[in-house]
């Protein structure tokens, strides 16, 4: 093990995450995010992205089992710290944006009510105090009035708007982590725009790491700096953006960026198709969960996948 | 594991009483009415020929209680079939009939409920008439708004499903909409209330007949018997035991599948989603 | 109606949809109204697709519910091959039902979660008294089922126990049984892996080849109606801000929301 101290906002080394029953959801999965950078986390339903994200911060659903090799978050070892310090570690030093912009915000608080929460419980500011902050962090996140939008009750925003409102009030603790579940999937395209452009301005200029899931690769190629893939509760391939998209390793990263649609297509030609459907059960298998629809399976991938790394390009391929 | 236990204590105790029932029209002891003054107040002996004892005009109270449990179930669950019958037609047609209509009919319904069931009961029965007859319409009308409203709000529920408007889109009528796609989607809720909801009408039934507005004597009914036994409450206490247990028996067996049935549909519900 | 109008399977003519939004406490007069559509026109011609582009709020929705019957225009009218459907006898009416179908977005959604996809694929023949008999439906869901990708299988699955790429297929089944000239898909494959769209859309592509069916496809993503449509409209706030041949429209807009939705969507 090296003795170097790292900075980097998440080091995690062999994800499980498994049911009560026994059932493997996550399995094997790494991925480092560094200091201050967009790390795209992709895949599709099922592919285990979003319970990864969730083991980070604490919010794994009470069923489910996990364990890792290393799990490394804001500097502190979430492997050994009680649940009590983990609590208080991540309320600190992490933010969750969700996908569904609604349920996230109490509909019959004034957004002024609930803004401050976890900053006055984690910090020693009084709520004059946070709400003179809130209305900074409103101002910074794009609205041209924060006073009169403190007033607002969630019900009376768009949900651009709210979508922005939970990012102020992920803000508000300075985290160093910020993990967006989604952010833009239930918004419009033109509003999906601006408030990517946010994530990437508090990123530069706050340096704050953002942990972007999402199952939109073109979205992740805008905007993120290094990312993973995950298929079926396995991280197929990571790297940094540049690296994975020159030279996309695994055939499923290769399908993946076959099929983003652009404006180019041949309409008189099929488009680029996975054929099957990811499978929910059966993942302890030792061999590689894409071969049955992987166009370029071979017999030994039923019991063996290699493993395979170099220059922070990660692949499992038997394929070289 | 604990509502599996519910459903299964309430089916054995409602079994213990279908079985009573059906007893009583093979074979009673005593004919229940049958008075015999020699033999009045015998203490319950199980060697004896009264195994529960007999009451103050010498009826054996094994064949009363068998009896009259013909006359609970008779009520309860006529009175709450009925009931729900009506009910079920009021609140499908004020749901689908909107606006004006069914506020007019919601209305009448909030009102009826908003009086006590014994209250109620009473009220009707002085309209209805006493005895089995009034028993049964003024519990009826009791239920009726429990069932209206529960179906009102559960038709309101699934009126905005997409799957509705899809078969909106294929041209499946109103009528056939409600069949096949509103009652299945109700029929989990609408049995566990109907459970529950005989529960309650015993208890009516037992409440009427114990102030004398039910059943009249000298036939038997529980409430009755309990009532008749008033008097003598010091001096024989068993002859309200009887009554007393089979009435809680009763209502407790039926609550009990009402309570395990729907601590089924929640867990349901939650797989699904 | 003109000649090109009586030929096209769907024309419409003014759509308008208001709604009610204040009413006077008691006389009921109206004092508020919003409309939904403002002032919508097109066609749709045989086995061709028209594309509505926009985003949530702009009508889209309402329109295609409106064009398919599930909803009445406040203003304006629905022709079906000329014929105005709000004045069909009983007769017509049914064969419209039976030519204009819908998919949705939701496909668990759209399913009733208490019968099998089987029962729920046939439902659409005996409400239209399609099929005679259960086995007559049965042997024509197999066709279907066959025609769409999906294992025989499924027949006896209910909606939640299968993903929601399968689900769709087999909402397409239903749509597709009763052999209809339209169908209205409203947001097919915005619910779904980005993996399955392609292939949905690849078989909305292949059926409307084979069986020549025509189809008004709703969505907010461009980069798909741009790949299945012919023509197309752009709405904003209830009105067609833009409309034409796909490809002219989409590469070459004319109109300031028409760019900015474009612009947006090369972000995907």
């Amino acid at each position: 093990m090296n003795e170097i101290i790292n900075d980097n906002t998440v080091i995690l080394k062999k994800l499980h995450v498994s049911d009560a029953v026994g059932n493997t959801l996550v399995s094997s999965s790494s991925m480092n995010i560094e200091k201050g950078e967009i790390f795209g986390l992709v895949g599709e339903s099922g592919s285990g992205k979003t319970l990864t994200a969730k083991s980070l911060i604490n919010l794994l659903p009470d069923d489910l089992i996990f364990s890792a090799d290393e799990m490394i978050v804001a500097g502190k070892n979430m492997l050994e710290i009680s649940l009590r310090d983990k609590k208080a570690h991540i309320g600190k030093n992490a933010g969750y944006i969700p996908q569904n912009t609604v349920f996230f915000l109490h509909p019959m608080i004034k957004i002024k009510n609930q803004i401050a929460d976890g900053f006055i419980d984690h910090t020693n500011n009084n709520k004059k105090e946070a709400l003179v902050k809130a209305e900074g962090i409103l101002s910074k996140v794009g609205f041209s009035n924060p006073k009169l939008v403190l007033n607002y009750y969630p019900w009376q925003l768009s949900g651009g708007m709210r979508q922005r409102i939970n990012i102020a009030m992920a803000l508000m603790n300075d985290p160093k982590l910020i993990v967006a579940d989604e952010p833009t999937t239930a918004l419009d395209s033109t509003v999906q725009k601006q408030v990517m452009e946010l994530f990437r301005s508090i990123n530069e200029e706050l340096n704050i790491s953002i942990l972007l899931i999402s199952h939109d690769l073109g979205l992740v190629k805008n905007y993120s700096h290094s990312l993973a893939v995950m298929y079926a509760g396995v991280v197929v391939e990571s790297g940094t953006t540049k690296s994975v998209f020159e030279n996309p390793k695994h055939p499923y990263t290769q399908l993946l960026i076959d099929i983003i649609p652009t404006m180019k297509i041949k309409k008189t030609e099929p488009l680029a198709e996975i054929p099957g459907y990811v499978q929910e059960k059966g993942r302890d298998t030792k061999g590689c969960l894409f071969r049955n629809r992987c166009p370029k399976a071979m017999e030994i991938c039923e019991t063996y996948v290699k493993e395979h790394e170099e220059d922070g390009h990660y692949f499992r391929c038997n394929l070289d | 594991m604990k509502k599996n236990l519910s459903i299964a204590t309430g089916i054995i105790l409602i079994l213990l009483v279908l079985a009573m029932w059906g007893l009583s029209f093979v074979y009673m002891p005593y004919p229940p009415n049958e008075m015999n003054i020699s033999e009045r107040f015998l203490k319950p002996d199980f060697d004896s020929e009264h195994i529960l004892g007999t009451d103050n005009f010498g009826r054996d109270i094994l064949s009363r209680l068998m009896y009259g449990s013909r006359n609970v179930l008779l009520v309860g669950i006529g009175s709450v079939t009925l009931g729900t019958t009506f009910g079920i037609a009021l609140g499908a047609v004020a749901a689908m009939l909107k606006k004006a209509a069914s506020s007019v009919i919601m209305r009448i319904m909030d009102g009826l409920m908003s009086f006590p069931g014994i209250l109620l009961a009473l009220m009707i029965v002085t309209v209805a008439g006493k005895g089995l007859k009034g028993s049964i319409i003024a519990i009826a009308i009791f239920m009726i708004p429990v069932f209206a409203r529960l179906v009102y709000s559960m038709i309101l529920d699934t009126e905005n499903l997409l799957y509705i408007k899809a078969a909106k889109s294929y041209g499946t009528t109103n009528s056939k909409i409600f069949f096949k796609h509103f009652v299945p989607a109700m029929l989990p809720k609408l049995v566990t209330q109907y459970s529950s909801a005989i529960g309650s009408a015993v208890m009516i039934e037992t409440s009427l007949s114990f102030l004398g507005l039910g059943i009249q004597p000298p036939y038997a009914s529980w409430g009755l018997m309990l009532s008749e036994s008033r008097q003598y409450f010091l001096t024989y206490p068993y002859l309200a035991v009887a009554p007393g247990i089979a009435i809680i028996i009763t209502i407790l067996g039926f609550n009990l599948i009402g309570d395990g049935l729907n601590d089924m549909l929640i867990n349901r519900r939650s797989h699904d989603e | 109606m003109s000649i090109e109008e009586n030929k096209s399977v769907i024309t419409a003519k003014n759509i308008r949809k208001e709604y009610v939004v204040k009413k006077h406490f008691l006389t009921g007069k109206v004092k508020e109204k919003v409309a939904a559509v403002k002032s919508v026109n097109f066609i749709v011609e045989e086995g061709k697709t028209l594309g509505i582009v926009g985003e949530s709020g702009s009508g889209k929705s309402t329109t295609g519910e409106i064009v398919g019957g599930l909803q009445k225009p406040t203003y304006g009218s629905v022709y079906y091959y000329g014929k105005n459907i709000a004045e069909m006898t009983a007769e017509e009416h049914k064969e419209y039902r039976r030519n204009v179908q819908f998919i949705f977005q939701d496909p668990q959604g759209s399913m009733d979660p208490n019968y099998k996809i089987g029962e729920i694929i046939s439902m659409p023949l005996f409400t239209l008294n399609i099929a005679r008999d259960k086995k007559e439906a049965n042997k024509m869901v197999d066709e279907i089922l066959a025609k769409v990708g999906l294992d025989l299988n499924i027949k006896n699955k209910y909606p939640s126990e299968i993903s929601g790429g399968q689900c769709q297929r087999a909402a397409i089944a239903r749509a597709l049984i009763v052999s209809p000239k339209v169908i209205i898909c409203d947001e097919p494959v915005s619910a779904l892996d980005v993996s399955i769209q392609a292939q949905i859309v690849n078989l909305l592509k292949k059926l409307q080849k084979e069986l020549n069916i025509a189809y008004i496809f709703i969505s907010h993503d461009i980069g798909v109606v741009n790949y299945m449509s012919d023509t197309i409209i752009v709405m904003q706030n209830g009105a067609v801000v833009e409309a034409g041949d796909a490809k002219h429209v989409l590469l070459h807009p004319a109109e300031e929301y028409t760019k900015k939705l474009l612009d947006s969507a090369i972000v995907n």
